[in-house]
């Protein structure tokens, strides 16, 4: 097998390419995509796309959300399978009725007569562009039965698993980080290195299955996105303390991978949430019921969950810093639970 | 093709240059933030109004001090005309603790209820929906207030617009809907989005008066809103005005603008609302270069000592984070994560 | 003494950007906003517009180089000034 170096956006458009040759039903739904001499999409993941299969297939939009995703629900219906851009996540709540009441409820309500096997795109996390620009709103949606939620955060996944969300039946939203496309982070969000070895032979990485980032028996870390890059530093950084932190991406909010969760939080005794989307309600909360009701008698302190403050994004670089989980931050807090001991 | 020279309508002298030196207040200042930006003292992006001042500068100033605007992502231009000081508006694009959302909106969301400016919407007709409300608070109330909305040629694509625009017409409110066409939204052109090449014309399908104007002649635009002012004081209802115009700068930072051809912009900057308003003024002998040249001192002063206030300004305390999400008490969101 | 010029941040999300080619050569004069250079960043080929005015004293970077957000690329400043 063999492999190169590349970034989750290269990935990403790989993944496109493959899946929309192999199946002359993909096409793409958006603003700014194809427009020649355009973007390429937001952050550049269509460049190239519409030279090589044709306008017919790259559809640009007019700035509305409502019609991208209920054009694509309706061609899905019909047996296409689109995937729409939202460009920025925030924006997704302008189609918040036909993600949540047409496309997460038409197989169920047709009883069982009719799939929607659409792929949302949607770039998520904060760059110092304020409130409006910046959130992670992957929470939403765990809440929706119908829906799929992925949250790739390395190359490596980022294109088996958009392969896997376009094949799959189901409607899949794949949450990307925007500061996670190019090949090095922004130094003022650690400055690591994002590429991952991705295999030139075609695979597929599945819906559903959580991935163990480092090894460890002093606790286990579960995050997504920047905040688990944050995590793997802070947890490198903490070895020299005595402690050692497993770390897991669970990759698929829905469905998640909960063999891979509890075994590991057996193991360790403790558990850790990190994301970037708020405290309340964010999806950690969810993770956070199910290890207290499913890992009890193995817990050795209560679960523990660090998340953005409950407070919209401010965009002056000290305050955005303090409000979303900094590597400072979730240091202190492993330190925090590494000292819990139950009695 | 426009017809280049600016017909002055024998408008007071002291109102055309008033008029004239807010449209160069607009342009330095936004030449400056993109300097700032250039040498890295800004954070985030910005997202430039140079070209479109006469829009922003004719609706505010033919606006009552009293009348509200709402803003978009590209809302510097609009701040200033509206009242927000530079100092205010500069520091709040440093993302300092005296700017006018105290560090906490950024570039996008640049407003102050005290000029009667609501914080930018970023969201695109964002501002559309909400500015019906405010409109009929107006009405409600009884206040003989007027609010403008900004918004862009493509912002008449969002659902927003059908749905406020059909509501705001069938209640009468007293909104301006001032479209700041400039052909592109983001990369893409008007035309391969919407068959209409007038968005004016879309408009009498909610029962709406509308006019199209040169958007890069600041006279027009003045006249057009005042007479949409006094229509809607007499009870008109609400009024679209579409301000053709051309923003010379990219999307934001960082686009290199292959969606554009030299001759589209080259043949925009001919009409730079500046120099047309210069030279109608000099050929009317309202002013004189010397005059002029004293124009762009003060101003230039005016943004020098916004940019030194903003620089030496402290950053919010990092405890700010926390407050101002609620009007009531709630508990400090510090709390639940201990 | 003369001005530094660096890099701001012209990628969407990512600092590195690659320089591409110098529109200026050492000697030139340069006006503020006019195009120094070409960077490639995450997103497009883009001009580095020069933050300040003078004459290009020397260029510290050449093309084909990478560099990040914030990283010297040139020198802006009147003729005979020291670096």
């Amino acid at each position: 097998m063999t492999t190169r170096r590349i970034g989750i956006g290269e990935a990403i458009r790989e993944a496109i390419a493959e899946e929309m040759q192999r199946d002359e039903n993909v096409f793409l739904i958006g603003e700014d995509i194809g427009i020649p001499g355009g973007f390429g999409g937001a952050f550049g993941v269509y460049l190239g796309l519409p030279e090589k299969f044709g306008h017919e297939r790259i559809i640009d939009t007019p700035i509305s959300e409502k019609a991208i995703i209920g054009t694509s629900v309706g061609a899905a219906l019909m047996g296409m399978r689109p995937i729409p851009d939202l460009q920025y996540s925030d924006f997704i709540f302008e189609c918040m009725d036909e993600i949540v009441n047409q496309a997460a409820k038409m197989r169920y309500m047709s009883g069982g007569k009719l799939k929607v096997p659409l792929t949302l795109r949607c770039p998520v996390g904060t760059a110092n562009r304020g409130a409006q620009h910046g959130q992670s709103p992957e929470s939403y949606f765990i809440h929706v039965p119908g829906l799929k939620v992925v949250c790739p955060s390395d190359a490596y996944v980022a294109k088996g698993i958009m392969k896997s969300a376009i094949r799959d039946d189901d409607p899949v939203i794949v949450f990307e980080h925007k500061l996670l496309y190019g090949s090095k982070g922004r130094e003022s969000a650690g400055g690591m290195d994002l590429t991952a070895e991705v295999p030139e032979e075609e695979y597929l990485f599945p819906i559903g299955k959580a991935l163990k980032k480092r090894d460890g028996n002093s606790m286990t870390i579960i995050s997504t996105h920047l905040t688990l890059y944050r995590c793997l530093a802070a947890a490198e950084e903490l070895k020299i303390e005595g402690i050692e932190c497993e770390v897991i991406d669970p990759v698929s909010l829905l469905p998640l991978d909960t063999k891979t969760i509890y075994e590991s939080v057996n193991k360790t005794g403790k558990a850790l949430i990190a994301h970037e989307d708020t405290f309340t309600g964010g999806w950690g909360a969810e993770v956070a019921a199910l290890i207290s009701q499913n890992c009890f008698s193995k817990l050795k302190a209560p679960v523990q969950r660090i998340a953005a403050y409950d407070v919209p994004l401010p965009v002056t670089p000290v305050l955005e810093q303090t409000v979303v989980p900094s590597i400072e931050r979730i240091k202190e807090k492993i330190r925090q639970l590494h000292k819990m001991e139950l009695k | 093709m426009v017809e280049r020279s600016i017909n002055l309508n024998n408008l007071d002298k002291e109102l055309l240059i008033s008029l004239f030196t807010d449209v160069i207040r607009l342009r330095k200042f936004e030449d400056k933030v993109y300097q700032l930006f250039l040498k890295g003292e800004l954070p985030g992006t910005i997202h430039q109004y140079q070209g479109q001042e006469a829009v922003a500068v004719g609706v505010c100033t033919a606006l009552n001090k009293t009348d509200w605007i709402t803003s978009t992502h590209r809302p510097h231009g609009h701040a200033i005309a509206k009242g927000v000081s530079m100092r205010s508006a500069m520091a709040e694009l440093y993302g300092k603790e005296t700017g006018c959302c105290k560090g906490k909106g950024g570039s996008m969301h640049l407003g102050d209820p005290e000029v009667g400016m609501l914080p930018a919407i970023a969201i695109v007709a964002g501002g559309v929906s909400i500015v019906t409300g405010v409109g009929l608070a107006f009405k409600m109330k009884n206040t003989k207030q007027v609010a403008a909305c900004f918004f862009g040629e493509g912002a008449t694509n969002e659902g927003a617009f059908h749905e406020g625009l059909n509501l705001a017409a069938i209640q009468k409110l007293p909104i301006i809907y001032v479209c700041e066409n400039n052909i592109y939204g983001a990369s893409t052109a008007y035309n391969k989005t919407t068959l209409v090449e007038n968005v004016a014309d879309r408009v009498s399908s909610y029962g709406m008066a509308s006019k199209i104007v040169d958007g890069m002649n600041v006279v027009e635009v003045y006249l057009a809103v005042k007479e949409a002012r006094d229509a809607i004081a007499n009870g008109s209802g609400p009024i679209l005005i579409e301000a053709k115009t051309y923003r010379f700068a990219g999307h934001s930072r960082g686009d290199a603008k292959k969606y554009r051809t030299k001759e589209e912009e080259d043949y925009w900057r001919t009409l730079d609302p500046i120099d047309r308003m210069k030279d109608s003024l000099i050929e009317n002998s309202l002013i004189d270069n010397e005059a002029f040249a004293l124009i762009v001192k003060n101003i230039q002063e005016e943004i020098d000592d916004a940019v030194v206030f903003a620089q030496q300004s402290p950053f919010p305390k990092v405890e700010d984070a926390f407050i101002d999400a609620y009007a009531s008490d709630m508990s400090s969101p510090t709390e639940v994560q201990k | 003494m003369a001005n530094e010029i660096r890099l701001p941040a012209l990628g969407q999300t990512a600092d590195e950007m690659e320089i591409i080619l110098w529109h200026k050569q050492i000697g030139d004069k340069v006006s503020i906003a006019e195009p120094l250079l070409v960077v490639e960043t995450d997103k497009a080929q883009v001009d580095f517009e020069s933050p300040e005015e003078g004459i290009l004293l020397k260029i510290v970077a050449e093309p084909g180089t990478v560099l990040n957000t914030g990283d010297l690329v040139a020198y802006v400043g009147n003729e005979g000034e020291t670096i």
